[in-house]
């Protein structure tokens, strides 16, 4: 005869015995899941970084034209202008780089921990120039892509990299002859 | 005393082993991110003498050259001086335009005057040949530098600022069309 309670003793170390187990092996799973899927994963983690990098630099070229509202349409001299303007300067940095934080907001840290090349656009914004107005180094993004700006606050995604070298050329070859053309 | 560990809490133990060991195992087969692309870029020595090329030109004629073609133009330097040495079909200039069919291999600014202050980049590279790579860089006063990616951003953060501040914030007129 059955003692009173085992019924529920029974239960109970099925529970102990089966659950723990249970719950091992979806971890087993999950883990080995991850272990012959984690390439794509990767991919996208990195995929988001770019996209959020884009992000980072469209963010920039709005500040910029509400910058210029407020200041005669003159630009920023730099994006240490930007964050002292209240541009938050965690969009200074580009999320596949590693660059740390900036502690404060002094120009001289927010230019040691910056990840964009900022050229101050013309005032006439010649828009249809299609010039440069802020840009990455495509070792961000292991030389695959990188994300430039144009002075229309437009942000791009750059594939070829003698495009992007011909594009920072020709805002050096605007800045000359604005340069030429000074008394 | 007590009882005999379950076989299935071993076999699960032995398996959870196993699953880390592929786990471990993977983080070193599958990068994170995508492969590192090389990318076309003049070495040092080239860099070198495309400075040389400059200081020739502007001895000649007092001035810096417009475009690094008329370099190549005048003489003071190769073509292939100008390009990375894997490239083989990027060395003609189209008569019309008076420029490489694309860009050379080095940035130039032809912007930053003698004059202006010696911590302004001339020459540049901005793509890396290999990983691990450093940009090379010629400042304004010709001394060179091997720079990281984070140096290189602030250097030409600092040389845009200069050229900016000459010839966009203080003098918008200029920039004005018809101004």
């Amino acid at each position: 005869m059955n003692e009173p309670g085992n019924g529920q003793k029974s239960e109970r170390s099925w529970l102990t015995q089966w659950v723990p187990g249970i719950a091992l092996w979806l971890l087993i799973g999950a883990i080995l899941v991850g272990a012959f899927f984690g390439q794509p994963w990767g991919r996208a983690r990195e995929q988001a970084k770019r996209a959020i990098c884009g992000g980072n630099l469209k963010s920039i070229g709005y500040g910029i034209v509400i910058y210029e509202m407020e200041h005669n349409d003159m630009p920023p001299p730099n994006l240490a202008a930007l964050v002292a303007y209240g541009q938050p300067k965690d969009l200074l940095r580009c999320p596949s780089s590693g660059t740390k934080k900036s502690p404060t907001t002094q120009p001289a840290d927010i230019a040691a921990h910056c990840d964009y090349i900022y050229a101050p656009p013309p005032t006439d914004i010649e828009k249809g120039k299609k010039l440069l107005m802020a840009f990455e180094l495509p070792a961000n993004h292991q030389q695959d892509i990188v994300n430039v700006m144009f002075s229309d606050a437009h942000v791009e995604r750059i594939e070829e990299m003698d495009r992007f070298v011909s594009l920072v050329q020709k805002l050096n070859d605007y800045h000359a002859g604005l340069r030429e053309q000074q008394p | 005393m007590r009882d005999k560990t379950h076989p299935f809490t071993i076999v699960t133990l032995l398996c959870l082993l196993l699953a880390g060991g592929v786990w471990i195992a993977s983080q070193y087969r599958t990068p994170k991110r995508p492969p590192f692309q090389p990318a076309m870029s003049i070495s040092e020595p080239q860099i070198h003498k495309v400075w040389e090329a400059i200081g020739g030109f502007s001895k000649e004629y007092n001035h810096r050259p417009d475009t690094l073609e008329m370099l190549t133009a005048g003489g003071y330097l190769k073509p292939v001086d100008l390009f990375d040495a894997r490239r083989k079909d990027a060395l003609a200039i189209d008569a019309q335009a008076g420029r490489f069919a694309i860009n050379p291999d080095v940035l130039y600014f032809p912007a930053v005057w003698a004059e202006d202050p010696t911590d302004l980049v001339l020459l540049c590279t901005v793509l890396l040949a290999e990983k691990g790579g450093k940009y090379h860089v010629i400042f304004n006063d010709g001394r060179y530098a091997a720079l990281t990616p984070h140096e290189l951003v602030m250097a030409l953060n600092r040389t845009y600022e200069y050229i900016g501040g000459k010839v966009i914030l203080s003098a918008p007129a200029a920039s004005q069309p018809g101004g």
